[in-house]
């Protein structure tokens, strides 16, 4: 009797650590569950970040927006993405007002997953400005 | 006995509160471990893609400002363009607290961070010598990148010159233009020549169209005929020059005659 009253006891500590175990697993779940639902975003602003910035490795970036050739800047990002990406573009100066008088965009969002990376780009040219450029992406459907 | 069968009846108790308290230690300990890995400073973090576009800023502003200084602006305008960078990038950084730091080189030849040199020995030189200090720290991570950037644009001038009739000499000057040491190309040039041959007073008269050629490897013959006051008077040139950054270099040198 004096042993089975024991192990009475052993077994509610077997239980709690399984429910201790149960707890640290589902603990363990929930970061993994939130990272799927984010890689795709994260993907599409990395994708804008090197889209931006191997525009502007060599001026050209900073160069189009000193010109205010919206065209232009529309076909370089057009051609850096794929079909398959949604983009809209607007260009802002250092107080944040926009300066692009027209939409550079490829249509309207299909996706109502959109990643937006705002890129801070300076001037090379000896009149100094500093723009900030929001590029959206979005996977089309 | 009633005391000893009460605390054998609890003791599966005290041990199942036991097991929760290593259980709640060993969650602790592993919520620290991760929280300390997560506050460590990444170096040259890559994990940030927007440090690798404010390194790309800080050399365009750089750039801009070596530009602006070498075609006659102020030296301050470098440390001036530095804050303005820093300013916007430290308004838009919404999800990172961004703190950059930045020291313009001061040792010899540098001074605030600039070297210009347009010497009589042939060789011109316009230079911005900046280090920075980046840091960022965001809910993700934390980073931190240390980097300086050297920009020099260089002109190397060379020349010789034979004697034609009279006071009319036949020239041609070599130009070399490097960016960071590596040749580069140019984007105009502007040849002068001293009519006298010295430089009390200087007399530069500027050659009209001279024939350029252009070797697509940052060099360039220059070509052209010189009248000085007389025959024997020593050809003293200087080449100026805009390389593709709009950075404007100067270069004196005196031609051999052959």
């Amino acid at each position: 009797m004096r042993l089975l009253k024991d192990n009475r006891g052993q077994i509610r500590i077997i239980e709690a650590f399984f429910a201790s175990i149960l707890l640290l697993s589902s603990l363990t779940l929930i970061p993994a569950t939130q990272n799927n639902s984010n890689d795709s975003t994260d993907l599409l602003a990395s994708t804008a970040h090197n889209v931006l910035m191997s525009l502007d490795s060599n001026g050209y970036l900073t160069s189009l927006v000193s010109n205010q050739s919206w065209i232009n800047l529309k076909s370089s990002i057009q051609s850096s993405l794929s079909p398959m990406v949604w983009f809209n573009l607007t260009v802002f100066d250092e107080n944040m007002t926009c300066i692009n008088d027209v939409p550079i965009c490829s249509g309207s969002a299909v996706s109502d997953r959109i990643a937006a990376v705002d890129y801070v780009c300076a001037s090379t040219s000896s009149n100094y400005a500093v723009y900030i450029i929001r590029l959206q992406l979005a996977l089309v459907d | 006995m009633k005391t000893r069968h009460t605390s054998r009846r609890n003791s599966g108790q005290v041990l199942i509160i036991v097991s929760l308290i290593v259980t709640m230690l060993l969650l602790s300990t592993a919520l620290y471990i991760a929280e300390t890995a997560k506050d460590v400073a990444v170096y040259e973090a890559e994990v940030e893609p927007a440090f690798s576009a404010y390194k790309l800023g800080t050399m365009n502003t750089i750039i801009s400002a070596l530009s602006n200084i070498s075609n006659g602006g102020s030296k301050d305008i470098l440390v001036a363009d530095l804050n303005r960078f820093n300013s916007v990038v430290g308004n838009h950084s919404f999800n990172t607290i961004f703190k950059m730091e930045f020291t313009p080189f001061s040792m010899a030849p540098y001074q605030g961070g600039v070297w210009i040199d347009w010497g009589s020995s042939g060789k011109g030189v316009s230079s911005a010598y900046v280090s920075f200090i980046l840091n960022s720290s965001g809910t993700a991570a934390t980073c931190y990148s240390e980097y300086a950037v050297n920009i020099t644009s260089e002109l190397d001038v060379s020349g010789e010159y034979t004697l034609l009739n009279g006071t009319l000499k036949q020239v041609t000057v070599t130009c070399t233009v490097l960016n960071e040491g590596q040749p580069a190309l140019a984007r105009n040039f502007t040849v002068y020549y001293e009519q006298d041959g010295s430089l009390s007073p200087e007399e530069w008269v500027q050659v009209a169209s001279p024939s350029i050629t252009d070797y697509g490897n940052g060099t360039y013959i220059i070509s052209f005929t010189a009248e000085t006051t007389n025959p024997d008077d020593p050809l003293l040139v200087s080449v100026h020059c805009h390389d593709l950054r709009y950075i404007f270099i100067k270069a004196n040198a005196t031609c051999t005659q052959v």
